[in-house]
């Protein structure tokens, strides 16, 4: 799908769609009946599920460079939020991964995210954003870095 | 997740957020994220019922 914004010049946005790995009774029950089940950071936190678990769910560091010079900082997400992870990709191998049996996809993300939002109690702002991922153990932070001339 | 509240660097408001993942392993998932944050502690799991985001999918056989 595709947003266009009104700022001048129009900004559009594509959104890929988005493809969620789940077992066939939990599929049929969200197609079906419209149920389905969030998780929360803490609670990925500690699964220790292979593909689905990350003991470093949630951490952040913000670099910021600014007029007066750089700020650092290392974050922790509240544990105010809740997850859904899908992929861009369609693939059987990553269903065997998940030790699911079927899938469905998202055609229109934004349509989704906007009526799940509606269903949960005190949403205040919805993120939709790709995975970076990185091999180096010192980066394991997420973190925006600006050229310092950006912001001067 | 990519977020603050720090009024200095609200430029970050405007980028598109993304999430650092370190597992590079996992790189073949290529995740993509839906971010709900409430005004209130999150439980580990919350049950939902929404036939109207239902209705932006549909079953596939991946590939």
């Amino acid at each position: 799908m595709q947003i266009t914004t009104a700022f001048n010049p129009n900004l559009h946005v594509r959104i890929p769609q988005l493809f969620r790995y789940m077992e066939q009774e939990y599929v049929n029950d969200f197609l079906e009946k419209g149920k389905i089940r969030l998780g929360s950071y803490q609670k990925y936190r500690a699964d220790d599920h292979e593909e689905r678990g990350d003991s470093m769910e949630g951490f952040s560091c913000l670099d910021a460079y600014m007029k007066n010079g750089f700020l650092s900082s290392n974050l922790i997400i509240p544990n105010n939020a809740y997850l859904l992870c899908s992929s861009t990709i369609s693939s059987k191998e990553l269903m065997r991964k998940f030790n699911a049996d079927s899938s469905f996809v998202i055609s229109d993300p934004y349509g989704f995210a906007t009526e799940i939002a509606k269903e949960i109690p005190g949403c205040k702002e919805i993120f939709l954003g790709q995975c970076v991922y990185t091999p180096s153990l010192q980066r394991f932070f997420s973190s925006y870095r600006w050229r310092k001339n950006e912001l001067t | 997740m990519n977020s603050h509240n720090d009024t200095e660097i609200g430029l970050i408001h405007s980028l598109e957020p993304y999430f650092h993942k370190s597992n590079m392993e996992h790189s073949g998932q290529f995740e993509y994220r839906l971010v709900f944050v409430t005004n209130q502690k999150a439980k580990d799991e919350l049950n939902i019922v929404s036939t109207s985001a239902a209705k932006f999918c549909m079953r596939v056989q991946p590939k």
